[in-house]
């Protein structure tokens, strides 16, 4: 399908730009780390990190942009907070936090790559193909995230106390990733979000999340969305012998997803936009 | 001889063709043909008081053999800070073809690129630069990405000063294709002096869809692309 019926149009938009800008707000905290990383490799890692999401970002935003009459760098950089769609746990400061830094990768990018996985699948076409080639992309992230998580959880004592210190901090916020949005439903039922395990192919939840595991796993996920990200980020955790323990969101959240950002994400959104508002019409 | 339009508008596809083929991606040694990056290259009429042209297509209509190009190109990696260079290299070299009016670019993600479509005259390239590519096959057989076997641990815990847990599960496996058991270790072999004994140590590396391997026999480090 290359059209979309009108009145999902405005339901599609949320969704990508929760999307989008999931990524470019962990994008932006991820360029952070370039010059800062504990290692070298890491230093690289986060930089190239930082270069997918704010590419992903762009990429989501060039096909929304005119949908709302604007451009990608104008969602990117002119937008008010509350239009924001993000969820809370991108939006937290690590304090260079290294511990803190991987343990959001790890909740960020499993969500991320079942989400991707989900949207691949998609009947509307143009978000199923960009979706699929970023789902291939994602997979290097999460095994990014769950090699790491592991080696800090195996390493020494204050490796070990510092990733379970920022999984201690994060769990709580990461019911916001899951808060749901307005007419998902009606996206899912029109195929143009399906669910984990639905739609055509065949494919499982297991190899919708491939790579998810640090180690190879053909145990199936389940197909309810929560259920698999948090099957999919125990067993790393269980493997690196840390704990932390996940819910959904309660009724009645609103969050991110919803233009209710955490105090974090004023100062955030400032200082990524401060180049591009000193003269919002110049050309890059 | 008049040639048929038929047999004018092939020429004009090999030209273009070969054209592209002198557009190098500026991250690494080969043209975005032999990286597989063009998908398809087309010849659109451009008809003056068409709603969609652009100034410098109407400038290009005024002329009759004037001929709108359009490539598709699909992009190695979503994010890639290459691809705008690439438009523009692309661009330049077309419109010095004579009756080229102009040139559009698309981006696209159907087909999606792998590194599969990297041609053997591009995969000879690469290795010449010491860039090792997967064999053929790899980017389908859905393996999980390969195992860094870095670990840390506390000083002088133990003999070493760095001990820690093995951080266990996945063999160094950037397997070479879909039949082979995704489990089993796949070697990479050292582009410069052969060895099997070598080692991933990054899988970021200097651009997106390259990873850093250490030949511990030749002791050079070298590239080997994703297999994405």
């Amino acid at each position: 399908m290359n059209d979309l019926p009108a009145d999902l149009k405005t339901p599609l938009a949320e969704l990508l730009l929760a999307l989008a800008d999931d990524k470019l707000i962990l994008g932006h905290r991820n360029s952070d780390w370039t010059g800062l990383a504990p290692i070298l490799e890491e230093d690289i890692a986060f930089s190239a990190l930082a270069q997918d999401e704010i590419g992903h970002a762009n990429a989501i935003y060039q096909l929304v942009a005119p949908w709302r009459n604007t451009s990608a760098d104008k969602l990117a950089f002119a937008r008010p907070p509350a239009d924001f769609r993000c969820a809370a746990v991108v939006e937290l400061a690590d304090e260079f936090d290294y511990g803190f830094a991987i343990a959001r990768q790890l909740l960020c990018d499993h969500f991320d790559l079942l989400r991707l996985a989900r949207l691949a699948r998609s009947s509307y076409a143009p978000v199923a193909q960009l979706a699929a080639r970023m789902h291939a992309e994602e997979r290097n992230h999460v095994s990014h995230a769950d090699e790491w998580v592991m080696r800090l959880g195996h390493g020494g004592r204050e490796s070990r106390a510092r990733v379970q210190a920022a999984l201690d901090k994060l769990a709580p916020h990461a019911a916001s990733l899951f808060e749901p949005m307005e007419g998902q439903e009606r996206l899912e039922s029109a195929g143009i979000y399906p669910a984990l395990g639905a739609g055509g192919g065949g494919v499982s939840a297991a190899a919708a999340a491939g790579g998810a595991g640090a180690a190879p796993d053909s145990r199936e996920l389940p197909t309810d969305m929560f259920d698999a990200w948090r099957t999919a980020v125990q067993r790393v955790l269980a493997d690196a012998g840390l704990r932390a323990t996940f819910e959904r969101p309660p009724a009645g959240f609103v969050g991110g997803r919803r233009g209710a950002h955490t105090p974090e994400f004023a100062p955030l959104r400032s200082e990524m936009t401060e180049v591009a508002a000193a003269d919002p019409e110049a050309l890059w | 001889m008049s040639e048929t339009p038929e047999a004018e508008s092939e020429m004009i596809h090999d030209e273009l063709w070969a054209a592209l083929s002198q557009v190098d991606d500026p991250e690494m040694p080969l043209s975005i043909v032999d990286l597989g990056m063009v998908a398809d290259v087309r010849v659109e009429p451009v008809r003056a008081g068409d709603d969609a042209l652009g100034v410098a297509e109407v400038v290009a209509a005024a002329r009759p053999d004037a001929a709108r190009v359009v490539v598709d190109v699909t992009p190695t990696f979503v994010g890639c800070p290459a691809l705008l260079v690439i438009e523009e290299a692309i661009v330049r070299r077309l419109r010095a073809l004579p009756g080229v009016g102009t040139v559009r670019v698309n981006f696209v993600y159907e087909p999606a690129w792998s590194v599969d479509r990297i041609s053997d005259t591009g995969r000879a390239a690469l290795k010449a630069k010491g860039i090792t590519v997967p064999g053929r096959g790899a980017a389908a057989s859905g393996a999980p990405p390969p195992f860094v076997p870095l670990t840390i641990g506390e000083r002088g815990a133990a003999a070493g000063d760095v001990t820690g847990a093995a951080v266990g599960g996945r063999a160094n496996d950037d397997a070479d294709g879909g039949a082979r058991d995704a489990a089993a270790p796949v070697v990479i072999a050292c582009p410069w002096c052969a060895s099997a004994d070598t080692q991933l140590e990054s899988t970021f590396g200097p651009t997106r869809c390259k990873m850093i391997y250490y030949c511990r026999a030749c002791k050079n480090s070298f590239e080997h692309m994703k297999r994405v």
